[in-house]
């Protein structure tokens, strides 16, 4: 595993966390009109 | 004439008498208030504990919890009144005991749900200070004792593993 | 099962290696020695003198009895289950030492419950007065859950190990099946590798949040590392009485939740990602069980609670309930709630979902606990697959598969597994809950605690507390063991013992004739 990867890999995984999140809050936001 | 002052002092002592029992109620164990959250939602409370860990300071207010011996709260107060707090309490360190005056949130709407205090009124009731914790002479004692064993028993494997490998 | 026999020579094995893991992990008491030296805080430091010297000591001496056998013995699998689990239990009797030395848990038994709750990454504490515990002590708290979530014996193997063959099987006892790379030196090393950048990464972000939420610098710096490694090993830990409550901050929760979601993947996962296949990320069955899982019991909970006014803005739903599922359904047990409040506020549909959540826990092979989504996702699509084979006809025979790494088949041995597995768990749930409602606690309070036990999550509704039954604390600690190491290297463990046992009293018997 060269740096590169590795840094790529930590942002796609912290990206994708963030996106599920954001999912999660956009359920809130439809829930609590 | 007489009649008329009597009538009025006694007015006034029973209004005062009324208002004494409308002051906010005073809690030493915050579980009551976590057990009763409903129920005293959006009041008008009292409350002491000692200041925990440090005052977190956000614009122009400040975070500081407060701890009952056991449970802890927050506290939603102005930057200067966190100033006036000299001690927190951690390791070696006992905080300033203070007294709140505010109204409780269960779920505080400004604060994401929190339950806290907004305080109305902080006042230093004892001051905290350092804390010596006291070590006991046997368990100097032990400690060098066991050193000591710990020692001669890995000096003696390594002696055993190198005579064996030869 | 084949059936275990030990003799002497297997005694001296077990013995060798697990000296070598005491070793490993006394070595480790050496972080908060430091800590507390450098801080000045005399009481802790010869605490920790204290309990190093004791474990070294033990260690040495178990690697003395057994150095001769150990090149001429082969290590086989029992005897990889065995370390594995005894380990566990040794360590967890020497690690508890600074705890009741430093006069914070009130009997040794309440030290030995956070120490398990540490090694499990379970996160429910008995430890008393942690507003003015020593930074040592909450050092030494923190590297045990994230330690714990590594696995001890992956942390030995990493580092210190020789023989390759006997370390895969010392691992695999561990409760984490999945094999990285087939040299299990490596796979050990690509474990830590990859939790040491994100401590490293992960510590820094939260550090410096807490900073601008109004940390000074240096409380900043440990409060992040505490609180990193225990969100990245979904321990649950937190250096204060409020848990996460403490720092009232949005931000720093969004962050806990970024780890403590990435910490609850599957290493290989992680491994994959990091290799370049992104596209894992969504066709592995665990996250997909995840995503599906998370998003429903969220929406319900949350429905029920705003519905029921217990929260009415949009924040406050995010933080306090999607937070607490998602901590949760993690297993990680951080909490932006008082224990109680799930009992006085939530009402009993949201605590039961929370218990649902609990118990589907996270991926396997990581540090999360529960049934896992692998065996949950598995178990629903072989009902779904054995419906559709009831309901087509004879003559198709349709092969069905999912994605984990790579495509596996869906067969009976694979759904047997998953099945047999969920089912132990379940049976200790219910006898948790039972035990709990038998000492008068409420139902769904039962359930609950023993849920959060089972699922190794660290939850609380209130019911873990000093003045809990002692038959309950052993209990606890019993279950969280059987539920971090999966049933299977204890049960063996316990075969082990008594086949030797049994053999011990022939042996004597024969003699005496």
């Amino acid at each position: 595993m060269t740096n590169k990867r590795i840094i790529r890999g930590i942002i796609i995984e912290i990206g994708y966390t963030l996106l599920f999140l954001l999912v999660l809050y956009g359920l809130n936001m439809i829930l609590v009109r | 004439m007489v009649k008329t002052f009597k009538a009025i002092i006694l007015v006034c002592i029973l209004v005062f008498s009324f208002s004494i029992t409308c002051w906010a109620r005073e809690y030493n164990n915050f579980n009551d208030l976590i057990e009763n959250s409903k129920k005293i939602d959006n009041s008008k409370i009292t409350l002491k504990g000692e200041a925990i860990g440090e005052a977190m300071t956000r614009g122009n207010h400040s975070w500081v919890n407060i701890s009952d011996g056991s449970t802890a709260m927050g506290i939603w107060i102005k930057y200067e009144q966190a100033q006036s707090i000299k001690n927190f309490g951690k390791y070696g360190y006992k905080g300033d005991i203070v007294k709140i005056n505010g109204t409780f949130n269960r779920a505080c709407k400004e604060h994401g749900g929190d339950m806290d205090i907004h305080a109305s009124s902080v006042e230093i009731i004892d001051d905290g200070g350092r804390v010596i914790i006291p070590i006991s002479n046997n368990k100097k004692v032990v400690a060098i004792v066991f050193t000591v064993i710990t020692f001669a028993l890995t000096l003696s494997y390594v002696k055993i593993i190198k005579s064996t490998s030869k | 099962m084949k059936k275990t026999i030990i003799n002497f020579d297997d005694f001296k094995i077990i013995n060798f290696y697990v000296g070598y893991v005491i070793i490993g992990t006394a070595s480790l008491m050496l972080i908060p020695m430091l800590t507390s030296l450098i801080f000045k805080e005399w009481s802790a430091l010869l605490d920790f003198i204290i309990s190093t010297n004791i474990a070294l000591s033990l260690g040495v001496f178990l690697m003395f009895t057994g150095k001769s056998k150990v090149d001429k013995v082969k290590i086989q699998w029992k005897h990889g289950l065995i370390i594995a689990s005894s380990s566990w239990l040794i360590l967890t009797l020497l690690c508890a030492v600074p705890y009741a030395l430093s006069g914070n848990t009130k009997s040794f038994l309440d030290a030995c419950f956070d120490v398990m709750s540490g090694f499990t990454t379970t996160g429910l504490a008995l430890t008393q007065d942690l507003d003015h515990l020593s930074l040592g002590l909450n050092m030494w708290r923190h590297i045990l859950t994230f330690v714990g979530g590594q696995g001890m014996v992956v942390l030995a193997l990493s580092f210190m190990v020789r023989h390759t063959l006997g370390a895969y099987k010392m691992y695999v006892g561990e409760g984490k099946d999945v094999e990285l790379v087939p040299n299990v030196k490596n796979t050990a090393r690509i474990i830590w590798k990859i939790s040491i950048i994100y401590l490293i990464i992960g510590t820094t972000m939260l550090w410096v949040n807490g900073m601008f939420i109004g940390l000074q610098p240096v409380s900043a710096f440990f409060h992040g590392l505490f609180i990193f490694m225990s969100a990245w090993s979904t321990g649950g830990f937190s250096p204060m009485s409020q848990n996460i409550l403490y720092y009232h901050s949005l931000s720093y929760e969004l962050l806990t939740m970024i780890f403590f979601i990435i910490g609850s993947l599957n290493f290989a996962l992680h491994y994959a990602v990091w290799q370049g296949k992104k596209k894992e990320i969504f066709k592995n069955i665990e996250t997909q069980s995840f995503f599906i899982t998370a998003l429903i019991i969220s929406f319900f909970t949350a429905l029920k609670l705003t519905n029921s006014g217990v929260y009415s803005n949009a924040i406050s739903v995010f933080r306090k309930v999607i937070y607490n599922v998602l901590s949760a359904h993690t297993t990680t047990g951080f909490s932006n709630l008082y224990a109680r409040q799930f009992a006085t506020e939530w009402g009993d549909f949201p605590v039961i979902m929370i218990i649902i959540a609990m118990l589907i826990g996270g991926s396997a092979c990581s540090t999360a606990g529960g049934f896992k989504g692998l065996r949950v996702g598995v178990v629903l699509k072989s009902i779904f697959a054995e419906v559709n084979k009831l309901l087509n006809s004879d003559r198709k025979i349709k092969v069905y598969k999912f994605h984990h790494i790579k495509e596996i088949i869906l067969d009976d041995g694979i759904v047997k597994s998953a099945f047999l597995i969920i089912t132990c768990y379940i049976v200790l749930f219910f006898i948790g809950t039972a035990l709990g409602t038998y000492y008068g606690y409420p139902l769904l309070s039962s359930a609950f605690e023993s849920a959060s036990i089972t699922g190794n999550v660290g939850l609380s509704i209130g019911v873990t507390s000093l003045s809990m039954p002692t038959v309950m604390k052993i209990y606890y600690i019993i279950a969280m063991y059987l539920g971090r190491l999966e049933f299977i290297s204890v049960f063996v463990l316990i075969g082990a013992t008594f086949g030797g046992i049994k053999k011990l009293w022939l042996k004597l018997l024969k003699q005496s004739y």
